[in-house]
C-alpha cells in the first residue's frame, strides 16, 4: 500500500497527537494515575519513536539511492537497486528507486547499444581505414603504373619513332631491291632467251663438232690403211732392193765369168756390166724409193700414232662434248629455272614493296595511336593523382572516425554495465 | 824377194773389182776373183780366233778366210750381228782357177778399167789410183793369198 510521505508524516503527527489526547484517557479509564505529562512523554515516545522509525527508512532508501547514483555518476551501471516487495508502506522514495532502477536499466541498455555500435563503427573505421589504405595502395600503384606506362610510351614513341625511320629505310631498301629484282628479271629473261639461243647454237655445233669427229677417226681409219699400205709397199721396195742387190751380185759374177771366159765372154761381159748398171740404179732407185717409203712410213707412222692419240682424244672429246650438250641443257634449264625464280623474286619484291609501304603506314598509325594513348596515360596519370589526394583525405577521414571511435570506447569504457563485468548492488 | 808371176790379164780386159774394207777401197783384178758370194758369215776353226778367220762353204769346199785387217792392215772390223749377209770375194792366185781364199768385203763398190801395176816389195798392196775422186789401193792377188797363207799357217802351228 502506497502512503506518500505527507500523509506518513500527517499519520505520524495525528498519531502522536492522539496518544497525547487518548494516553491519559485511557490511563484513567484503566485507572492507571498518570499525570499529564506522563501521557506526554508517552506520546512523545510513540512519536519518536514512529519518527525515527520513519527517518530511519527513509534514510536507508536515500542512502541507497545516493550509493546507486554515486555508482551510475562513477559510470558502474551494474549497480542493482534492490526494490522490497514486501514494503506495506512504499512512499515516494520507492518509486524513485524504481524510476531509478528502470532509468539505469535504460542507461545499460543505450551503452550497450552504444558499446555495440562503438564496437562496430571502431571495426568499420578500422576496415575502411584498411580497405582505404589498400585503396590508397592501389591507386599509387595505378598512378606509378601509369606514370611507368607513361614513361614507357615515351620510350615507346621514341621506339617507335626509330623503328619508323628504320622500316621507312627499310622500306627505301626494299623499292630499291624491287628495283634491282625487276633488272635482274629482266636481265635473267635475256640470259634466258641467249642462254636458249646459246644451247641451240651449241647443240649445231656439237652436231658439227660430232661430224668433224667422226670424219676425223674416218681420215683416222685412212691413214691407218696408208699406214698399212705404206708398210707393204716398203715390203715390196724391200724385195725389190734385195733383187736388184742379188742382181747387181749376180751382174758381178757374170762379168767375172766374162772376164774368165776371155773374148769369147767381151760381148757377154758388156750385158754383164748393163745389167749391173741396172741393179746397182734399180739398187739406187730401191734405196731412194725405200728412204722415201721410209719417210713416208715414219711420217705414216707419226700420223698414225697422232691418229690414235686423236682418236683417243676424240673419244674424250666426245663424251666431253656429250658432258658439254648435257651441261648446257642443264644450264638452260637453270637459266629457264632462274629466270622463273627470279620473276618471283621481282614479283616478291614488288609485294614487299607494297607491304612495307602498308607497314610505314601502320607504323604512323601506331605513332599517332601512341601519341593518343600518352594522352590519354596523362588525363589518367592527372585523374590518378586526384584519386589519389582524395583517397588520402578519405584515409585522413577515416583515420579520424577511427580515432573518434576510439575515443568513443574509451569513454564509453568508463560505463561498467550488466555482463561487461563485476556488478555491484543498491537496495532502495 | 822374186817377183811374183804375172797373170794374163789381156783376156779379162784388164779389169779391176773394187771393194770397200773398213772404209777403204781396195781392188783386185777380175780375173783373179772366182765369185762374189754373199752369206752369214763363216766358220770357226779350232785354234784359230774367229777374229783372225775360219773357213767357209763354197759350193761343197771348205775355203779359209782370213780376218782382212790381217791382210790389208787397218782396224778389225766390227762384229756383225749372227745371220747378217757379209760378202766375200773367193780368190785365187792367178796361177790356176783353184779357190785359195775367201776375203770377208763390205761391199763391192763396182768395176774399173785398168791393169793394176806391177809389184814391188812384199806389200799386199801394190798401187794406188784414183778412181772417181777415190784413192783405190790395187792388191796383187798372190801376196794377198800368200801372207793368207801365212797366217793360217801361223795360227794353226
Amino acid at each position: 500500500m502506497r502512503i506518500a510521505l505527507t500523509h506518513k508524516f500527517l499519520s505520524g503527527s495525528l498519531l502522536v497527537a492522539a496518544s497525547g489526547a487518548v494516553l491519559p484517557w485511557g490511563f484513567r479509564t484503566l485507572g492507571l494515575d498518570f499525570s499529564e505529562w506522563g501521557s506526554i512523554f508517552i506520546a512523545l515516545g510513540v512519536g519518536g519513536g514512529l519518527g525515527f522509525a520513519l527517518s530511519r527508512s527513509l534514510g536507508r532508501k536515500f542512502e541507497a539511492l545516493r550509493e546507486a547514483t554515486d555508482r551510475i555518476q562513477a559510470g558502474d551501471l551494474t549497480v542493482q537497486l534492490k526494490i522490497s516487495d514486501r514494503e506495506f508502506f512504499a512512499d515516494e522514495t520507492d518509486e524513485l528507486a524504481v524510476s531509478v532502477k528502470g532509468m539505469l536499466s535504460q542507461l545499460n541498455t543505450f551503452v550497450h547499444r552504444v558499446q555495440d555500435n562503438a564496437d562496430l563503427v571502431t571495426t568499420a573505421a578500422h576496415d575502411l581505414t584498411r580497405e582505404i589504405e589498400n585503396v590508397r595502395e592501389v591507386n599509387e600503384g595505378i598512378s606509378n603504373t601509369v606514370s611507368t606506362g607513361t614513361e614507357g610510351n615515351a620510350r615507346k614513341r621514341e621506339l617507335l619513332d626509330r623503328t619508323t625511320k628504320l622500316i621507312g629505310r627499310i622500306s627505301s631498301d626494299i623499292e630499291v631491291n624491287a628495283g634491282r629484282a625487276r633488272e635482274a628479271f629482266g636481265f635473267a629473261a635475256e640470259a634466258n632467251q641467249k642462254a636458249s639461243n646459246g644451247v641451240e647454237v651449241s647443240g649445231l655445233a656439237i652436231d658439227k663438232m660430232r661430224a668433224v669427229f667422226e670424219r676425223v677417226e674416218q681420215t683416222g681409219q685412212m691413214v691407218f690403211d696408208l699406214e698399212a699400205k705404206t708398210g707393204h709397199v716398203h715390203q715390196i721396195t724391200e724385195i725389190i732392193t734385195s733383187v736388184a742387190h742379188r742382181t747387181n751380185l749376180l751382174s758381178l759374177n757374170a762379168s767375172i765369168e766374162a772376164a774368165r771366159a776371155g773374148e769369147a765372154g767381151r760381148g757377154f761381159s758388156v750385158v754383164a756390166d748393163e745389167i749391173r748398171k741396172l741393179s746397182e740404179s734399180a739398187t739406187r732407185s730401191a734405196g731412194e724409193i725405200s728412204k722415201l717409203i721410209n719417210e713416208i712410213q715414219s711420217d705414216t707412222s707419226e700420223v698414225a700414232d697422232e691418229m690414235r692419240k686423236s682418236s683417243e682424244v676424240i673419244t674424250e672429246g666426245r663424251e666431253d662434248v656429250n658432258t658439254i650438250a648435257d651441261s648446257l641443257g642443264e644450264i638452260s634449264m637453270a637459266v629457264g629455272e632462274a629466270a622463273a625464280r627470279s620473276e618471283a623474286i621481282f614479283h616478291g619484291a614488288d609485294e614487299h614493296a607494297i607491304s612495307a609501304e602498308r607497314m610505314v603506314a601502320a607504323m604512323s598509325e601506331l605513332k599517332g595511336s601512341t601519341e593518343e594513348s600518352d594522352s590519354t596515360h596523362s588525363e589518367v596519370a592527372r585523374m590518378a593523382s586526384g584519386q589519389l589526394g582524395a583517397v588520402s583525405k578519405m584515409v585522413g577521414g577515416s583515420l579520424e572516425l577511427s580515432t573518434a571511435a576510439e575515443e568513443l570506447r574509451e569513454l564509453l569504457s568508463h560505463y561498467r554495465t550488466a555482463g561487461s563485468g563485476s556488478e555491484g548492488e543498491g537496495r532502495a | 824377194m822374186s817377183e811374183l808371176p804375172v797373170p794374163d790379164h789381156s783376156v779379162s780386159g784388164n779389169r779391176l773389182m773394187t771393194f770397200e774394207v773398213g772404209g777403204n777401197v781396195y781392188g783386185l783384178p777380175i780375173s783373179e776373183i772366182l765369185e762374189v758370194v754373199e752369206q752369214s758369215g763363216f766358220s770357226c776353226v779350232p785354234t784359230l780366233p774367229r777374229e783372225l778367220g775360219g773357213v767357209m762353204n763354197w759350193h761343197g769346199e771348205a775355203l779359209p778366210v782370213v780376218a782382212p785387217h790381217l791382210l790389208l792392215g787397218g782396224s778389225p772390223a766390227v762384229a756383225r750381228e749372227s745371220g747378217t749377209p757379209q760378202q766375200f770375194l773367193v780368190v785365187t792366185d792367178g796361177l790356176d782357177v783353184v779357190a785359195q781364199l775367201g776375203l770377208p768385203i763390205d761391199f763391192v763398190s763396182g768395176l774399173v778399167d785398168g791393169e793394176p801395176g806391177r809389184a814391188r816389195g812384199e806389200d799386199v798392196v801394190v798401187e794406188r789410183r784414183t778412181v772417181d775422186d777415190r784413192v783405190v789401193s790395187v792388191i796383187n792377188p798372190q801376196r794377198l793369198v800368200a801372207r793368207a797363207a801365212k797366217i793360217i799357217e801361223g795360227a794353226v802351228a
